[in-house]
């Protein structure tokens, strides 16, 4: 998780090559074609919305994407997000999601919502695949948040 | 018969054409570039109208591999040609396709005399190198613009292509005029900060839309938050002219800054036709 706390820092004080790859070739963008599961975290204030994709087979992330008509920010965060947890459990991917939470809670304002969207997605994608599992056929399971990510230069 | 593939196709000539005129270095072929790239645009909407007219579904998808990026002007020429030439085989024998093969016919014919005529240069706009050529700035300065300039131009696009979307399944005259303007108004715009990305190395295509982006239910309310996310536009402008310490930098910055006053005067006047 520290590549979490390096983008932190990273973002508080300077750019660096890492983050300006992320905004010009956002990693894993874009839906899946064959998702186990499809989750939205949406601000209903803003129209912000964060969809995650995942494709999961006994426990393991296979493929995961995301989008985002989000801020920079959002962008970066869910590029690194994706990156870390592919090809990894869902456990492991859980605990990542906790650790991002508590280390962009020592950050600004902003950059905590922008987590929370992508998170929030990641988690309604979960939810949507273990209702699919269940035989209840929604096209993708959708979570309202109140905070929202505002541009700040 | 025109199809959702064409369309992909000839989106991503659109993006190609124009993002390459912003990277190129010569100012002529830059303006030669920027006027072919809004006649792909026109052909695109046309097309558009075509599939919506005749219920054909399509989208904003792009290929997850479409990327314009390289160092060598030529490259660029070259790989333009290869897809131009790729795409007449999708065109049938309706008169709007013979059109189109007739405009990139004589854009196949430029492109190649830019070969015969003038010298592959390198291309700097995907250098990653940061810096702004007309003067000197700070670090926090370049990063202020750099997130904005990133922010910014995916937004424009997203604006284009929403009221692009719009556009075609507007029910009034006037409807469409307003969209226009808005489309001019972001084409604009997306030109100023894509030339000033290209600038600094950071040039790179807009994400992918996805169609919860443009597929708008609510036409009143997306303009209400629209208004709303002007007025904060005008803001990030006024703080980066303010932030900026070179003074023909931030004059440009306050000019785009009043430009979005009349851009919500527009919407206000959508709304009402809404």
């Amino acid at each position: 998780m520290t590549r979490n706390l390096r983008y932190n820092n990273q973002m508080e004080n300077n750019l660096n090559q890492e983050i300006i790859e992320h905004l010009m070739h956002p990693h894993n963008y874009g839906p899946l074609e064959n998702p186990t599961g499809v989750g939205v975290g949406h601000s209903e204030q803003s129209g912000e919305f964060v969809i995650f994709y995942i494709a999961t087979n006994e426990g393991i992330l296979d493929n995961v994407g995301y989008a985002t008509n989000g801020c920079h920010d959002t962008v970066v965060l869910g590029s690194m997000f994706t990156e870390m947890i592919k090809g990894e459990s869902l456990e492991y991917a859980q605990s990542a999601a906790i650790k991002l939470r508590e280390k962009v809670a020592l950050g600004p304002i902003k950059q905590q919502a922008c987590a929370q969207m992508v998170l929030t997605a990641f988690e309604a994608a979960q939810i949507h695949e273990q209702q699919k599992q269940e035989g209840i056929a929604e096209e993708l399971y959708a979570i309202d948040i109140e905070m929202e990510c505002e541009v700040e230069v | 018969m025109m199809g959702s593939t064409l369309f992909k196709a000839k989106h991503e000539l659109w993006l190609r054409i124009t993002f390459i005129s912003f990277a190129v270095n010569n100012p002529s072929v830059k303006s030669k570039l920027y006027e072919f790239s809004q006649m792909e645009f026109r052909h695109l909407k046309w097309i558009a109208q075509s599939l919506f007219e005749n219920n054909l579904p399509y989208n904003y998808e792009r290929d997850p591999k479409f990327n314009i990026e390289s160092n060598s002007f030529f490259t660029l020429l070259h790989t333009t040609i290869d897809k131009i030439k790729a795409l007449h085989l999708e065109y049938d024998d309706t008169p709007l396709s013979q059109r189109m093969v007739h405009d990139e016919n004589y854009i196949l014919l430029v492109l190649k005399s830019y070969l015969n005529e003038l010298s592959d240069e390198p291309i700097h706009a995907f250098n990653r190198s940061r810096q702004w050529p007309d003067a000197s700035l700070g670090s926090s300065e370049i990063d202020a613009l750099t997130l904005f300039l990133f922010e910014e131009l995916y937004k424009e696009y997203e604006l284009i292509m929403i009221y692009f979307y719009r556009q075609i399944r507007a029910s009034t005259p006037l409807q469409v005029t307003h969209f226009q303007d808005l489309i001019d108004e972001s084409q604009f715009h997306l030109r100023s900060f894509g030339e000033m990305m290209a600038k600094m190395g950071i040039l790179a295509l807009p994400r992918v839309l996805h169609p919860r982006t443009y597929q708008i239910e609510n036409m009143e309310k997306f303009l209400q938050d629209g208004i709303i996310e002007e007025e904060n536009a005008k803001e990030e402008c006024r703080k980066l002219s303010s932030a900026i310490s070179d003074e023909k930098l931030s004059r440009f910055f306050e000019f785009i800054n009043f430009q979005e006053s009349y851009h919500i005067e527009i919407m206000k006047k959508l709304l009402k036709e809404i």
